[in-house]
């Protein structure tokens, strides 16, 4: 029984013609459906004439303009300062705390209300308090960030630890383990799996604290830019310049995607 | 018998033990932000008492958050109550069908990446400053958690169970009903329970960085004038109200859908 699935799951895997066509037919289905909603938006642009809908050629066009001026990339690096100070930050405090909550239940007992209180929370009600802390410094914008982020991280850790299968640990303690090796050896590789979910989601919350923060709190970098151009209602440049964000923030995505793949390629 | 009433006292000591850490720290936490705001001594930050006064002020003697508060929950109830009728559907039929999915499963991506409070200018000129507005953002920021999360809970359902179904010849309304729904659920429950907490942070969002109302123009208006024991205040009543929503999504799942509990978050 067991042997037929695996020789039909190799045959599968080593695929014929049909099996290669599969995941190209998958993926030139959604690029069709991409084209088709640019298309569909140029039309509208054009037909509707509406302010708030400008065709997506004006949009590109808003683009080129605003990276010629060189406002985007002066304001991406600004921005990107922020976003790496933020997300590292986030990512150790996260990482560090929420092992904690998941291997210690006295831990998750004295912290676990605070921590889920404030994961459901909205971060930007939190401005006004971290202004009153750091002043008009980045490290506001920076606050900003790491609690849109180091929340989620906090919990997706905590599950990662928790459901790591129990009997492992068992054994290394059994072979003499100490509680160390059994942290830094077992419960941190096999959470690895899971904490990359949160890390993965992590990165995208802290572009958009990154964007939130600087529209709020001081008008620099990406969000600055956009904020002006919003106050002036001029939607091609508003949607160019999230054009930027969206690429911003899929290419960070992608990023952890990749090393996601090459931390956890011995879980294949 | 007697190791069950051995096994309930323990349980009962791990709980008393936990509400004295909890106790413990909470004092600890007051203790250490009293103190430190009281050497600071600086006009923004409150000492713990004034932060306390300052929410007796504004939810039982003044009643100044009420209003505000109404105000801004219109647009969550109405803008959630359409994402869920949204975003439940549209993640059921991703779910269920591939070339629906495959459709939408570009968009999907973009609607996840992309920042919204750049676009609430647009969605001005579109709608005006009114209600609609800040409906139709809450929306946008709280659908696709909801759409994600069931789409993932209707993959997870196993093919078999379907296939058996379909063999004993169920029809397809049968297969949804008995087998495709209730094997979602947990994951929608987690969709609707994250949903939520993103309406609510919708909801202010677009009142502190557009359109000054609600409690998001409160809370301006305390910072306006150096305020801070009633800017804390008006940040804790909110912290309240999404951890009453969220407590309260979740007493209802475990009502509807006891078998749905500890989904991790997706």
């Amino acid at each position: 029984m067991a042997s037929v699935a695996a020789e039909a799951a190799r045959v599968r895997r080593a695929g014929g013609p049909r099996a290669l066509w599969r995941p190209l037919r998958g993926s030139a289905m959604q690029g069709l459906a991409l084209l088709g909603g640019v298309v569909l938006w140029e039309a509208f642009g054009w037909l509707l004439a509406l302010p708030w809908l400008p065709p997506f050629s004006k949009v590109v066009a808003a683009l080129g303009q605003l990276i010629q001026s060189g406002e985007i990339l002066g304001n991406l690096a600004v921005s990107l300062r922020t976003l790496v100070v933020g997300f590292s930050l986030s990512l150790v405090v996260g990482l560090v705390v929420g092992a904690l909550m998941g291997r210690y239940r006295r831990v998750e007992q004295a912290i676990g209300i605070y921590v889920n209180a404030l994961l459901f929370t909205p971060s930007l009600v939190f401005a006004p308090i971290f202004f009153a802390f750091f002043h008009l410094s980045d490290w506001t914008r920076i606050a900003v960030i790491v609690k849109y982020v180091v929340f989620i991280l906090i919990i997706n850790t905590a599950t990662a630890i928790r459901t790591t299968d129990p009997a492992l640990v068992e054994m290394a303690r059994s072979f003499g383990a100490t509680e160390r090796q059994i942290f830094l050896r077992i419960l941190l590789p096999a959470s690895l799996l899971i904490a990359f979910a949160g890390i993965r989601l992590g990165v995208g919350r802290a572009v958009k604290g990154m964007i939130t923060g600087e529209m709020f709190i001081a008008f620099v970098g990406l969000g600055g830019v956009v904020q002006k151009y919003g106050s002036q209602f001029d939607a091609s440049r508003v949607l160019a310049i999230s054009l930027v964000i969206l690429v911003v923030a899929l290419v960070l995505g992608t990023a952890v995607q990749a090393l996601d793949r090459r931390l956890t390629r011995w879980a294949d | 018998m007697k190791a069950a009433a051995a096994a309930r006292k323990s349980r009962r000591e791990e709980a008393i033990a936990a509400w004295r850490l909890r106790i413990v720290v909470f004092a600890l936490f007051v203790a250490v932000w009293e103190l430190s705001a009281r050497r600071m001594e600086n006009l923004l930050i409150p000492t713990f008492t004034e932060m306390v006064g300052g929410f007796v002020r504004l939810v039982f003697v003044t009643g100044r958050v009420w209003e505000p508060l109404l105000i801004s929950n219109q647009a969550l109830v109405l803008g959630y109550l359409l994402s869920v009728v949204m975003g439940i559907p549209l993640g059921l039929a991703a779910g269920r069908s591939r070339w629906i999915n495959r459709l939408m499963n570009p968009y999907i991506g973009l609607v996840l990446a992309v920042p919204v409070a750049p676009l609430i200018p647009i969605l001005i000129t579109a709608l005006g400053l009114g209600l609609a507005s800040r409906v139709v953002l809450v929306v946008l920021f709280a659908f696709i958690f909801i759409t994600v999360n069931t789409r993932a809970g209707v993959r997870n359902v196993d093919p078999s169970l379907i296939e058996m179904a379909q063999s004993f010849g169920a029809n397809e309304g049968q297969i949804w009903r008995k087998i495709v729904i209730p094997g979602a659920v947990p994951a929608i429950f987690a969709g609707l329970r994250i949903g939520l907490g993103r309406a609510i942070a919708g909801m202010v969002i677009v009142e502190l960085l557009l359109v000054a109302t609600g409690v998001g123009r409160l809370l301006l208006e305390f910072a306006g004038r150096l305020q801070a024991d009633l800017v804390f205040a008006t940040v804790f009543a909110i912290i309240v109200e999404a951890v009453v929503l969220v407590t309260a999504m979740q007493v209802v799942e475990r009502k509807v859908a006891p078998w749905a509990h500890d989904v991790a978050l997706g």
